[in-house]
């Protein structure tokens, strides 16, 4: 069994709650599916159906990452001394300076 | 089954709080510093561009450098290119148009901002400098173009890149 408050440790309390509750839940699950010629009720199937869903639900909110205020997509990797990206119709030249914050593009006169 | 509508309400709660975290964060924001400086005959260092002049000093032979203005301008990073732009009113270099297109966010902590500084004054020849850059949060970039040489002067635009969840307005 997967031990799901070693994910986290936003809310160990919560998780560890959560994890006792699924494992609980599942081990109701396999005695009822281990009770051989004893169909479970429509109502008990529901009960069931309901755990695995709220289960499944669980394992997704624990396992995905949740919302930062970083948008959506892959996070390259940044470096204080990338080379700046610049696009001109003319020509330019980039100068890097010993401050990884500044850089400085001078752009040129057509004919220069 | 009680145990059941009890989890069922945990993972509504949960996936309630994490709606809310995402919103809580809102959209990235922009804000664009742009000081606008004129090169030659300054010898007295403004401490507002220090740290500029202390790198142009190393790559140019100018005699100085001042700062004329400052303006912030704050956009956002949306679906579409947020255009900004503002009119520099400058007592030794007239009127001048300071526009700014800054484009949808791709990734990481980079922005595409493209930055163009116009005379109207000058007519046909009205573009002093028209560039598009990828800039990270925090970094300055500072333009600087042959077209910018009047008889007022060498110009020369810094632009600092601030991102963040919200900015309300200039700071």
């Amino acid at each position: 069994m997967h031990d799901f408050s070693d994910e986290h440790s936003e809310s160990p309390r919560l998780e560890e709650g959560l994890a006792d509750e699924l494992n609980h839940l599942l081990s109701n699950m396999g005695a009822v599916l281990a009770e051989r010629g004893h169909r479970p009720s429509g109502r008990r199937w529901l009960g069931i159906s309901a755990s695995l869903a709220a289960a499944a639900a669980v394992g997704l909110l624990l396992i995905l990452p949740r919302n930062t205020a970083d948008p959506p997509g892959p996070r390259p990797v940044t470096s204080s001394t990338a080379r700046l990206e610049v696009e001109s119709s003319g020509r330019f030249a980039v100068f890097p300076t010993n401050n990884p914050d500044i850089a400085v593009v001078w752009l040129f006169k057509e004919d220069q | 089954m009680k145990r059941t509508i009890t989890l069922c309400a945990v993972v509504l709660l949960m996936a309630l709080a994490t709606r809310i975290d995402a919103q809580e964060a809102g959209p990235r924001n922009v804000r664009l510093i742009f000081q606008l400086i004129e090169a030659d005959g300054f010898p007295d260092v403004d401490p507002a561009i220090e740290d500029i002049v202390e790198e142009l000093n190393g790559l140019f032979r100018f005699d100085g450098y001042r700062l004329l203005t400052t303006s912030i301008l704050t956009g956002a990073l949306g679906d579409d290119a947020d255009r900004l732009g503002q009119v520099l009113s400058l007592a030794d270099h007239g009127r001048l148009q300071l526009n700014a297109w800054i484009y949808p966010w791709e990734a990481g902590e980079t922005v595409r901002v493209s930055v163009s500084l116009e005379d109207r004054a000058r007519g046909a020849n009205s573009e002093i400098l028209n560039v598009s850059v990828r800039v990270r949060n925090h970094q300055t970039v500072v333009l600087g173009s042959a077209q910018s040489r009047s008889a007022a002067g060498v110009l020369i635009l810094a632009m600092r890149v601030e991102l963040g969840p919200t900015f309300e307005g200039p700071a």
